[in-house]
């Protein structure tokens, strides 16, 4: 045999062992292999998967593996993951630092995210223990979810005792009793409104699921994650039936109130005895202390505020369960579902606004919104009108981009800015979405804090709503 | 019956012949030559066909997979699924069948026409001991270059797998090689790239016991050329199989 | 017979059947060291198996085969590999290895079996093929040979480790009655000035009279004649007398 050919054999094997060591090399770097690290643990009594050798990320970086797992000696023990973190980024790894299991994507491999700490907290010691939070759960989603329902139902309830016994309390009282099922009104339609945009949430999620379904099967080995979105979605449904009925039964009566076929009813009772008149005499008295203070007016308006919050939670339970990796490609092929987790610097960034072009309507605070006792700011009924006005000029504009509610505010800390300025656009997303049936999903919100977005066009601006309509 | 009976006939031969490989290849001498020899022919004359399949498997299996993940918006995902579909399962059956193809043919027909043209007694005859000289050496030479070729095939997809997806998405080298292969573990990388030495011994020994058993002439030798690619390959995917569970077995982590 | 030197071949009621069908049975005779052994017979008597037999590439179903006084269906395979060395084999198909040349099929036992430098081996081996007038095709592959080369080659391959047992499988058949000659001039010196025991398997009559110290002729299995060719002349079996006769080449 020439020596060529043992040169060659030489250079075959040498050659393809150093792909294999470059293999190995990619591998172990990319699992921090060679990398100075320290050793520390955290504690689960459930691990959901992770492995020896899973990915651990410090703040969403990878950081290390996991090197061996403790598991428990009795049902009520825990089981204990070690693991491994590159030095470079213990600054970052306090005491105060949380680990969750978390599921990466596609593939559902789990790894261990470690949340920076708080840098007013000492490091985590070599070989210490690391607080843990433990592994979320599609299905404990699910039942937070129905509890909150629950919840509005009694709250529902609670409502509907409440308006019916004012109702009977203020006989003869109709115009005043008006005057508060109409304050009550924008409330409820918001509760209907978000319940709505619930069930829209999961119906799409499910679309998505079945559609998809052979692909999903194939791709995901088991169908749980499948199965418990399914479980959430009949619960949904059912809670969303409780809640229309509710509602329902609520819209009935302010039916009722507004076609005043209440009115012979009381006049009818009037009729009836003496002592019903001091009871109406009576009732008046109390509903016009409780219009004014720490009566009934208060607490209806209060409890129809707890449950529009309930159900904005509810609401954003859901958004978040859409925003699941999983279904981003099925949504961004729909529309701008990825608006509901659009921040400030996102939307600023010229490539946001890339093939569209825009119109914006101003509306000042001052003619939008009115304040309520605690300093709230709600929709006025002028600013409802303003809104309308300004929604009839925007719709004139071809509907195939996202609009969007940018919120300003200028006074206070630049946190109080941003949380004013939200809020703001948040009542008008509410309205608008509602009274022009828009698509939530299409309607974005940005808080601008205190500054205009286009600094050029209006000078000085600081309180108040801009809406945008991006076009093509 | 009597079919039956040849058969387990048969493969007691061959098992036997394994036995036998496998006691003389750890029994000097040791023909290196020939085993270097034997690589160059059977690891290094492969290597156009494994790098060229590779990058055509790699190519098309980013295709499929971009179609697949494209569906979730997880394009970002591409080549690390078709790092995991190659490294694990595709790069070292692929390679395995294309060798057994080409490799166990060229065994088979040549011990095959070595033996029925006595050029195995002529060995014998000049105190050449011809299971080492000719079968041990093949077996040994299909044993180190299967692992060597299946890296090979492996890159290559990865590579091809890159220039597929480059030309949709721009994707830049560094960043698609270091992201085909950051989710993959020891355990999914190492084993599988292992397991095709077994390969490497299915082929070499089943093609190498049919052609050196070769009887009957042209038509004999022609026989066992086929024989050793039909069965080289059936043993090696049933084969498969079992080193598939055993790999499980050993690294419980390599299963997602 | 413990007298008498120990003879470089005896088969002692050698049998061997494939399958069902017998070749040999119960066949014995001896050739003395340094002298030239043919044998003769039909086709698909079993010349070739005995030639095999000797070499040990065959194993006798029963009765012995000894060269030079060892049993060699005793022998592991080392020793069998050190008998081997000292054997040259010429097959009836030459079976020249066809993956290397010509040349290199010479120098192939040369340089397994010898640390003679490379340089050194080609010389050898290309003398040997000049010899046998075959100089030219040291880089020839065996396949672009004709019969006849490659029967000469296959010769030059088992003359090349010096043998002192040569078998060698019809030299003659398909070459022209003047290489044939040549050859059989060839074989003569290697016997005479090599002290070489040959068993030669041939058809050709006028060589075999030429290099025989001894004939055998095969028929069923048997040796029906054994002795000197003027022995076989008078044999009592008609058809090695009608052999004996024969002018014919190859
Ligand atoms: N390896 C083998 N397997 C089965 N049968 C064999 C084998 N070798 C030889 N035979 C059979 O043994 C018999 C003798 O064969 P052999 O080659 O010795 O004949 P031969 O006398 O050399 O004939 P020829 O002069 O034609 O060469 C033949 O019938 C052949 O079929
Ligand atoms: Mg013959």
């Amino acid at each position: 045999m020439e020596t060529t050919k043992k040169l060659i054999v030489g250079m075959f094997v040498g050659g393809c062992l150093l792909l294999f060591g470059l293999g190995l090399f990619l591998i172990g770097n990319s699992n921090q292999l060679f990398t100075k690290s320290f050793n520390v643990y955290a504690e689960f009594s459930k691990i959901t998967g992770i492995q020896n050798g899973g990915k651990v990320r410090v703040a969403g970086m990878d950081a290390g593996t996991v090197t061996r797992i403790e598991v428990p000696t009795g049902p009520e023990g825990k089981f204990r993951i070690h693991f491994r973190i590159v030095e470079k980024l213990h600054p970052i790894v306090r005491q105060d630092s949380i680990a969750t299991i978390q599921t990466d994507g596609l593939l559902g491999n789990k790894y261990l995210q470690i949340e920076a700490g708080s840098s007013n907290v000492e490091l985590a010691l070599k070989d210490s223990q690391i607080q843990s939070k433990e592994p979320f759960d599609w299905g404990d989603l699910m039942d937070e979810m129905n509890g909150v329902v629950k919840q509005v139902n009694g709250i529902m309830a609670g409502v509907k005792d409440q308006l019916v016994s004012t109702l009977t309390e203020i006989q003869g009282t109709v115009k005043s009793a008006n005057h508060l099922i109409k304050d009550a009104t924008p409330n409820v339609k918001s509760i209907l409104a978000s319940a709505d945009r619930i069930s829209a949430n999961l119906q799409e999620i499910i679309d998505g699921v079945q559609k998809g379904q052979g692909t999903v099967g194939a791709l995901f080995k088991d169908k749980e994650l499948y199965a418990s979105i399914k479980r959430s979605a009949d619960k949904t449904e059912r809670v969303v039936d409780n809640i229309r009925d509710t509602s329902a039964s609520a819209m009935k009566i302010v039916n009722k109130v507004e076609e005043s076929d209440i009115v012979p009813e009381v006049q009818r009772s009037i009729k009836n005895l003496q002592q019903i008149t001091l009871q109406v005499k009576d009732a008046v008295d109390k509903f016009q202390s409780a219009s004014g203070e720490g009566g009934v007016g208060e607490n209806l308006q209060r409890t129809l505020a707890d449950a529009h919050e309930a159900m904005s939670d509810l609401s954003d339970n859901t958004e978040a369960l859409k925003h699941n990796f999983l279904f981003r490609g099925f949504f961004k092929k729909r529309g701008f579902y990825d608006l509901g987790a659009l921040t400030t610097p996102e939307y600023k960034n010229p490539a946001f606004a890339k093939g569209f072009k825009k119109h914006r309507v101003w509306l000042d605070s001052v003619d939008l919104f009115t304040k309520d006792a605690k300093g709230l700011e709600l929709l006025s009924v002028e600013g409802k009108v303003k809104l309308d006005e300004a929604m009839t000029d925007i719709l004139k504009f071809p509907r195939n981009g996202p609009l969007m509610l940018e919120g300003f505010a200028a006074e206070g800390t630049p946190a109080q800015q941003h949380l004013v300025a939200r809020r703001r656009a948040v009542r008008v997303q509410a309205y608008i979405v509602d009274r022009f049936h828009l698509r939530p999903s299409y309607v974005g919100v940005v808080s601008m804090g205190a500054e205009p977005a286009d600094k050029g066009t209006v000078v000085g601006f600081k309180e108040g709503v801009g809406i945008v309509t991006f076009y093509k | 019956m009597e079919n039956a009976e040849r058969a387990i006939e048969w493969f007691g031969g061959l098992s036997l012949f394994a036995g036998q490989v496998i006691r003389n290849s750890f029994s000097p001498p040791f023909e290196f030559t020939e085993i270097l020899k034997q690589i160059f022919e059977i690891g290094w004359r492969s290597a156009p066909l494994i790098i060229l399949s590779g990058l055509a498997v790699g190519s098309v299996l980013s295709m499929h997979t971009r179609s697949t993940l494209e569906r979730f918006g997880a394009e970002s995902m591409i080549p690390t699924a078709l790092a995991f579909a190659l490294v694990k399962e595709t790069g070292p059956l692929v390679t395995g069948l294309l060798v057994s193809g080409r490799v166990g043919a060229g065994i088979g027909a040549e011990l095959g026409g070595m033996r029925v043209t006595e050029q195995i007694d002529a060995l014998e005859s000049l105190a050449v001991n011809s299971f080492k000289y000719l079968v041990v050496t093949r077996v040994v030479a299909c044993v180190v270059a299967m692992p060597l070729l299946t890296v090979l095939m492996n890159f290559a997809g990865v590579l091809g797998g890159f220039f597929a997806e480059t030309l949709v998405s721009g994707s830049s080298f560094t960043f698609y090689f270091n992201t085909a292969f950051s989710s993959l573990s020891f355990s999914d990388y190492i084993p599988p790239t292992i397991k095709t030495t077994v390969f490497g011994f299915i082929i070499g020994t089943t093609s190498a016991f049919l052609g050196y058993n070769a009887t009957g002439g042209a038509e004999g030798v022609g026989r066992a050329a086929t024989q050793s690619v039909v069965l080289s390959s059936i043993f090696l995917i049933v084969c498969n199989v079992l080193l598939v569970k055993f790999i499980f077995f050993l690294y419980p982590g390599s299963g997602s | 017979m413990s007298d008498e030197p120990t003879p470089a071949i005896r088969f002692d009621g050698v049998s061997k059947s494939f399958g069902s069908r017998v070749v040999l049975k119960d066949v014995s005779f001896s050739v003395a060291t340094g002298t030239a052994f043919v044998l003769l017979g039909r086709s698909g008597t079993g010349k070739s198996v005995t030639l095999k037999l000797i070499c040990g590439l065959l194993k006798a179903d029963s009765g012995s085969v000894f060269v030079n006084g060892e049993d060699i269906t005793n022998l592991d395979s080392d020793q069998l590999a050190t008998t081997r060395k000292r054997i040259g084999f010429l097959f009836q198909s030459a079976a020249l290895f066809d993956s290397i040349s010509v040349g290199e099929n010479v120098a192939f036992p040369l340089r397994r079996h010898t640390s003679k430098p490379d340089a050194e081996i080609r010389e050898e081996a290309k003398s040997i093929l000049e010899k046998l007038g075959l100089g030219k095709e040291y880089d020839s592959m065996p396949g672009d040979l004709s019969g006849g080369m490659r029967k000469r080659a296959g010769l030059a391959r088992a003359l090349a480790v010096e043998p002192s047992i040569l078998l060698v499988d019809e030299p003659s058949a398909g070459l022209d009655p003047i290489t044939s000659s040549e050859i059989d001039d060839l074989l003569i010196d290697v016997k005479t000035n090599r002290k070489a025991t040959l068993v030669i398997v041939t058809h050709n009559i006028p060589s075999a009279r030429r290099i025989a110290d001894r004939m055998a002729f095969l028929d069923n299995g048997q040796l029906v004649a054994e002795g000197t060719v003027e022995e076989l002349e008078k044999s009592e079996h008609q058809l090695v007398r009608d052999c004996m006769k024969s002018k014919q080449g190859g």
